[in-house]
């Protein structure tokens, strides 16, 4: 039978051990509204892409579109893909192709590599040449200009433009 | 990311961040309109395949199917689906689970698909399409009287 003074011992160790539990759980709630804060303020800081789709657009005549881009984000052109083609692309004197420009410059950002002949029910991903400016400024609008295929110039399909917006 | 290293820096951002950039995975949501002729897909008339042309320098992975702008209730015996392909097996990456005709109608407006829930299923290609593959996304008509019109949107996200 231990006497009055282990007991008394044993009871503050115990109460000690207690406090240090509650201090690891207080720690790790700590932690864990940290890591919270950290990812909404991760989130309003973060890249992200968006896709503009231009359904069954005709290059058989220039066309024009225009996107007005998300405030205090810049952005840079990184993908296009041609689907859904319904007509097939005649490759005469001008290769179809897509510009994206600034509203004066009509290729500033970006241009894609020339669409060919694109078969009907094909699909495409050109290349994109990065234009001059390359970065779009936060606020800018931004053109998609369908550049036609040359005489007689036919083509039809859906344009998916991608463009990844950052700080 | 570079989010902050890039937001320092006022003009010309330098070739490592565009670097930095590039290497970023992205998701893009591409919108299936049949044939451009209906907005959205007719899953009570045949199959309708639809080719899409992935990105060269990225690997990628089906993650969202989104069925919305649902026009016309869904019914039939074999239920509507829509299968993720390379070409040659149209369902090789991919597959949705048949469609819930109390799930797909125009009350209901919208019906959302996932690898994360499980309603999207791998193929026996497995579901990582390497970068450049074509791929075919098929929506398939439901069987015996089958109905059911609504948009498409599948997601793809791409990465290294």
């Amino acid at each position: 039978m231990p006497g009055p003074t282990a007991l008394f011992q044993e009871r503050i160790l115990n109460a000690l051990e207690a406090i240090e539990v509650a201090q690891e759980a207080s720690q790790v709630a700590l932690e864990a509204i940290q890591v919270s804060q950290n990812t909404v303020a991760g989130a309003s800081g973060a890249s992200y892409s968006v896709t503009y789709i231009f359904p069954a657009k005709n290059w058989d005549t220039e066309w024009e579109e225009v996107i007005n881009t998300p405030a205090a984000k810049r952005g840079r052109v990184i993908a296009a893909t041609l689907y859904d083609v319904t007509e097939t692309f005649v490759d005469t004197t001008t290769d179809a192709r897509v510009d994206v420009g600034d509203g004066t410059d009509v290729d500033a950002f970006a241009l894609t590599a020339g669409f060919g002949t694109l078969a009907a029910a094909a699909s495409l991903a050109p290349a994109i040449t990065q234009g001059v400016t390359e970065i779009i400024p936060v606020g800018d609008i931004v053109t998609v200009t369908g550049i036609a295929a040359g005489t007689p110039g036919n083509g039809i399909a859906t344009l998916a433009l991608t463009i990844e917006f950052f700080d | 990311m570079s989010g902050t290293l890039i937001s320092s820096l006022s003009g010309k951002v330098p070739q490592r961040a565009i670097r930095h950039l590039d290497a970023l995975p992205y998701a893009v949501t591409y919108q299936l309109d049949e044939d451009n002729v209906i907005a959205g897909v007719d899953f009570g008339g045949a199959d309708e395949a639809f080719i899409i042309q992935t990105h060269g320098s990225k690997r990628g992975k089906v993650i969202e199917i989104l069925i919305y702008d649902i026009t016309e209730n869904f019914a039939g015996t074999t239920k509507a689906r829509v299968d993720v392909g390379d070409g040659t097996d149209a369902n090789g990456f991919a597959f949705t689970d048949d469609f819930v005709d109390a799930e797909m109608t125009t009350t209901v407006g919208a019906k959302h698909l996932s690898t994360a829930d499980g309603s999207i299923s791998p193929g026996v290609l497995g579901d990582i399409i390497e970068a450049g593959d074509m791929v075919t996304f098929t929506c398939v008509a439901g069987v015996t009287a089958p109905t059911g019109i609504g948009r498409v949107a599948v997601t793809l996200f791409y990465f290294d």
